[in-house]
């Protein structure tokens, strides 16, 4: 065992918890918001932020290794995975005639 | 040309992940690339290979430091939105038409839309990109053609 600089302890430490609290968020995002449109950009977007900050966070830790490019390499498949994903799915649900929530009316109960 | 430029990025990858620079390794690497690449030019890329020149490459670096800042402020406002008892959303679905001539602007545009502020790109027809937006001040940002130009000067000039 290295003994590992504070500074960066600290820095991976607040990276991680902050990806942690996005994945939460997302979470809360996908339970109460109303639809399959919505819950989507919950889903994106926060999955999005959760993962990348997590995974800087591992490679800060990680500190300058092979692993901590591998966990770049992790960050950008992500970047543009994940709206690829969420897109496939609302473009698979719009075009099945899944029509999208609207203010005002019930919501939906899945 | 095109096997090659496809081979560039896989074997890039494939030094990233094995983190070897042993010959036995590389020359594993060139070989899978290779083939990969051959591929993914012939059936992937269709007519308009996805290549940047050096100069666009440069202005993808600025607009990607740019994307990054949206996908934060995106997020924030999603946990805004998701947090608050009240919710404030009132979604509407717009038709956004565009000028891009590549394929490869079509998909950074889409997929630049989904990870900004309270869009999500629903469908691509062509040139038309019909948007799922949280409430219709996100609609804005899309119609004011901001996002739409700043792609057009990465990919297309």
């Amino acid at each position: 065992m290295t003994s590992l600089d504070p500074i960066r302890t600290a820095v991976a430490v607040v990276l991680v918890s902050v990806g942690g609290l996005f994945f939460l968020i997302g979470t809360i995002g996908l339970l109460r918001l109303p639809d399959f449109f919505t819950r989507t950009h919950a889903a994106t977007k926060c999955d999005t932020v959760g993962a990348g900050s997590l995974l800087i966070g591992l490679a800060v830790y990680d500190g300058a290794s092979t692993s901590a490019l591998k966990i770049l390499v992790l960050v950008l498949l992500v970047l543009v995975s994940s709206p690829t994903s969420g897109h496939a799915l609302a473009r698979a649900a719009y075009r099945t005639g899944l029509k999208p929530w609207r203010a005002g009316e019930e919501r939906e109960v899945s | 040309m095109r096997t090659t430029k496809a081979a560039i990025p896989l074997l890039a990858f494939w030094l990233a992940i094995t983190g070897s620079l042993k010959p036995v390794d590389v020359a594993l690497g060139v070989i899978f690339s290779l083939i990969l690449g051959a591929w993914a030019a012939r059936y992937l890329w269709g007519e308009d290979a996805p290549v940047l020149t050096l100069r666009q490459a440069g202005r993808f670096v600025i607009y990607f430091a740019h994307l990054l800042w949206d996908i934060v402020r995106a997020a924030i406002q999603v946990g805004e939105v998701v947090l608050d008892p009240r919710m404030p959303i009132a979604p509407i679905v717009i038709a956004h038409r565009t000028s891009f001539s590549r394929d490869v602007s079509r998909v950074a545009f889409a997929n630049s839309i989904t990870l900004t502020p309270g869009t999500l790109t629903v469908d691509v027809d062509g040139n038309t990109f019909y948007i799922h937006c949280l409430a219709e001040r996100f609609a804005d940002d899309i119609a004011s053609g901001d996002l739409e130009r700043r792609i057009l000067r990465v990919f297309e000039r």
